[in-house]
């Protein structure tokens, strides 16, 4: 019963989150324009996402913390702090941290094995993040911004109060036997960043405005449909396909957004292979494994800020590392799914 | 875990300042997650022994 609702919980909780980030981010950081702006998102990529491993790690340590929960409020405080500017975007980063961690790890440890639990719960944070942008490009009353998270923290508290203090050490058959746990971990994350790097840099023209919302939404659904369909075709198939379909549709369908879309689509579709893999090599450390994943998103993101390609050379890149991206998957994943089920 | 690339503002990205504290940082929490990961992979052994 618990099981069955906190995935609805988490996920709906993770959307409001990324809505609130977001709107903070464009309401109040994104107006002061110039290389503040970018310093501001830079920031907030480090913290957000390189310190969930941390946070996961102290999850692990002390199971039964209530992340969620503690995320969502500080994401709340950042709202009513919004006059102060730098505290706000500390808090707001640390809550999504350690909100992403708290429901990672349910994702993870109440997955029954199956990854579709994991693309679920992650999916929706790409809805939030689209239309947090809008509403803070809005500037919507803070008010009307608080209000889901204040529903979403009532909810996350209501199944935190009900979790176990200890939980199972999920399995998810994804990773590959006989491959090194070390080796494992680092192709899995190299998959990761790559497909993070690519994910930005492929030239996309058509993404403003409503068509936003279409970017979001495939996100959004690849993720989900990756799980479910991992659980039902096998991870490495669905992991591999999924890539090598996305590859022609981002090389030469970009600029249309329709084609691109439905790339995008099947480029998310990885992402709960991904999970699984790395979960799978720390099966005693479900918020570690989360927190690496992003980690890696952190790792692949930080480049952008670096340099820049043009966009030939960009889409010639993007090809490369996808088959990489690939590649990586095919020796980490295993071919068929044994079983479902907790060891 | 949401993605990040439809909201990255694309202005002033490349000055030495983020190159620095970028790489810095990163590198950082790299090694900090490498250390985490060896500490949990002798963990999950341990575990596996008992």
């Amino acid at each position: 019963m618990k099981e069955r609702l906190t995935l609805p919980v988490y996920t709906f909780s993770h959307f409001c989150v990324d809505f609130g980030c977001f709107y903070i981010l464009y309401r109040f950081f994104a107006p002061l324009g110039g290389s503040v702006v970018s310093l501001c998102f830079l920031g907030y990529n480090i913290v957000a996402f390189g310190l969930q491993t941390l946070f996961g790690a102290l999850c692990d340590a002390r199971k039964g913390l209530p992340a969620g929960s503690i995320g969502i409020l500080a994401v709340l405080l950042a709202l009513v702090l919004s006059p102060f500017k730098w505290p706000t975007l500390v808090l707001c980063a640390l809550g999504n941290a350690l909100f992403h961690v708290g429901g990672g790890i349910d994702s993870i440890v109440n997955s029954s094995g199956r990854l579709a639990r994991g693309g679920i719960f992650v999916s929706s944070g790409a809805l939030g993040v689209v239309a947090g942008t809008f509403a803070g490009m809005k500037t919507i009353s803070l008010f009307a911004a608080a209000l889901p998270l204040i529903a979403s923290l009532c909810f996350t508290v209501f199944v935190e109060i009900k979790t176990q203090r200890k939980y199972p050490s999920p399995c998810f058959n994804a990773a590959r036997r006989g491959v090194g746990v070390g080796v494992l971990i680092f192709l899995a994350l190299a998959s990761i960043a790559v497909r993070s790097y690519v994910g930005f840099t492929v030239p996309m023209p058509w993404k403003t405005g409503a068509l936003l919302w279409l970017a979001g939404g495939a996100a959004a659904l690849g993720k989900a449909a990756g799980g479910l369909l991992a659980d039902v075709l096998g991870a490495r198939r669905v992991g591999v396909g999924a890539l090598l379909i996305s590859l022609p549709l981002f090389c030469f369908f970009y600029s249309n957004a329709l084609l691109c879309a439905l790339g995008i689509f099947f480029f998310n579709m990885t992402m709960a292979v991904s999970l699984a893999t790395v979960s799978d090599a720390l099966p005693h450390s479900p918020g570690l494994a989360f927190g690496l994943t992003t980690l890696a998103l952190l790792v692949g993101n930080v480049p952008i800020f670096f340099f820049a390609l043009n966009a030939r050379a960009d889409i010639i890149l993007a090809a490369l590392l996808t088959l990489l991206s690939a590649f990586c998957i095919f020796v980490t994943v295993q071919e068929r799914r044994k079983t479902h089920g907790n060891s | 875990m949401a993605i990040l690339d439809i909201a990255i503002p694309s202005s002033e990205r490349f000055s030495p300042l983020f190159i620095i504290i970028g790489s810095v940082v990163v590198a950082a929490l790299i090694l900090l997650a490498v250390l985490l990961i060896r500490r949990a992979a002798k963990n999950n052994r341990k575990d596996n022994d008992k």
